[in-house]
């Protein structure tokens, strides 16, 4: 019996170290659609770049819930971040407008309103019940425009975000692609 | 862009409810609104001019006090109809079987014009619409 095992294992281990390694049948480039090794390399060296690139781009991304909040807080604020200057400018110009707007017609009318609370004759109590409303009403809708307003500057906030994130990508990529342009004096070189 | 639009006229439906917080607005109180009184100023009456020549120094005046929910009258006076109105006097209403009450005002210089004006006031301290006024002319 150990005469049987010993005869087996040594056949298989001739068989074994006769046998020729096939690095190539092993490392098939064409596996994944390369034709050759050397574009394998090229290939793998190319995924590291980007994974770099990638990791450049999750730190300079910005996030979209912390622009909602800063949005949320103080509208425009949120689009400064994403470098939408122009929108953020005039959102947040229109937010104080109304917003003014309509603290400055509320105040007029709580003036009246209180001439109304302390009146007693007939006369003043409808009059200044009257002057009140009106500028009440002023208010009530400019604060309703306002918070229309502040709901779309939330809202657009994501989409300028996203914009930005994906400006930021090619920008990153772009420059990528430049710093791989080199013009030395001896020529322009192209790296891939 | 529809339920923005919705919101806006929500909005601007629940803005136009400012309470009538003073308890003395009839509108939303049970409170009545005193009765309008009529005054009348005391001495020569003049047709063409329609006004009173006041004598002796004061201008008497007096009004009919039979209405209820009445608890007392305010008097104003001013120099020009359309002018300041300054309180003169606060009345008590005095029931009485004639069912007219007066006035006298010294508080006056004598060749001035000057006119009156007269409400009622109900005994939650609401005060009802003013009479129109009423001109004199006080003799020197």
């Amino acid at each position: 019996m150990k005469k049987i095992l010993f005869i087996l294992l040594f056949t298989i281990l001739f068989s074994i170290v006769n046998s020729e390694f096939d690095l190539k049948k092993f490392s098939n480039p064409h596996k994944y659609g390369w034709e050759t090794t050397e574009k394998q390399h090229i290939y793998r060296s190319n995924l590291m770049e980007r994974q770099k690139l990638l990791q450049v781009y999750e730190l300079k991304k910005q996030n979209i819930t912390t622009n909602i909040i800063k949005s949320a807080f103080a509208p425009g604020w949120g689009h400064f971040s994403a470098r939408s200057y122009t929108k953020g400018q005039i959102l947040l110009a229109l937010e104080l407008a109304i917003l003014g707007t309509s603290l400055y017609y509320y105040d007029k009318s709580m003036e009246q309103y209180n001439k109304y609370k302390d009146a007693s004759y007939i006369e003043d109590i409808n009059q200044y019940y009257s002057n009140a409303k009106m500028p009440y009403i002023y208010s009530q809708g400019l604060l309703g425009l306002g918070l229309v307003i502040w709901i779309y500057t939330v809202y657009d906030t994501i989409a300028v975000t996203e914009e930005y994130n994906q400006n930021l990508w090619l920008e990153i990529f772009f420059d990528y692609q430049q710093k791989n342009i080199s013009i030395t004096p001896t020529g322009v070189t192209l790296r891939f | 862009m529809k339920k923005i639009s919705i919101l806006i006229i929500f909005i601007l439906l629940i803005s136009c409810t400012l309470k009538r917080s003073n308890p003395l607005d009839p509108n939303g109180h049970d409170i009545d609104i005193p009765p309008n009184v009529v005054l009348t100023i005391l001495g020569e009456y003049v047709e063409s001019g329609d006004y009173t020549k006041s004598i002796n120094n004061y201008v008497e005046m007096e009004w009919n006090n039979d209405p209820s929910g009445i608890d007392g009258y305010y008097i104003y006076r001013s120099m020009d109809h359309d002018g300041l109105y300054i309180l003169v006097t606060t009345q008590n209403h005095i029931p009485s079987d004639e069912h007219i009450q007066t006035y006298r005002d010294h508080d006056i210089v004598p060749g001035n014009w000057y006119f009156y004006k007269i409400s009622a006031f109900n005994a939650e301290g609401l005060e009802g619409f003013r009479s129109n006024w009423k001109l004199t002319w006080v003799v020197d």
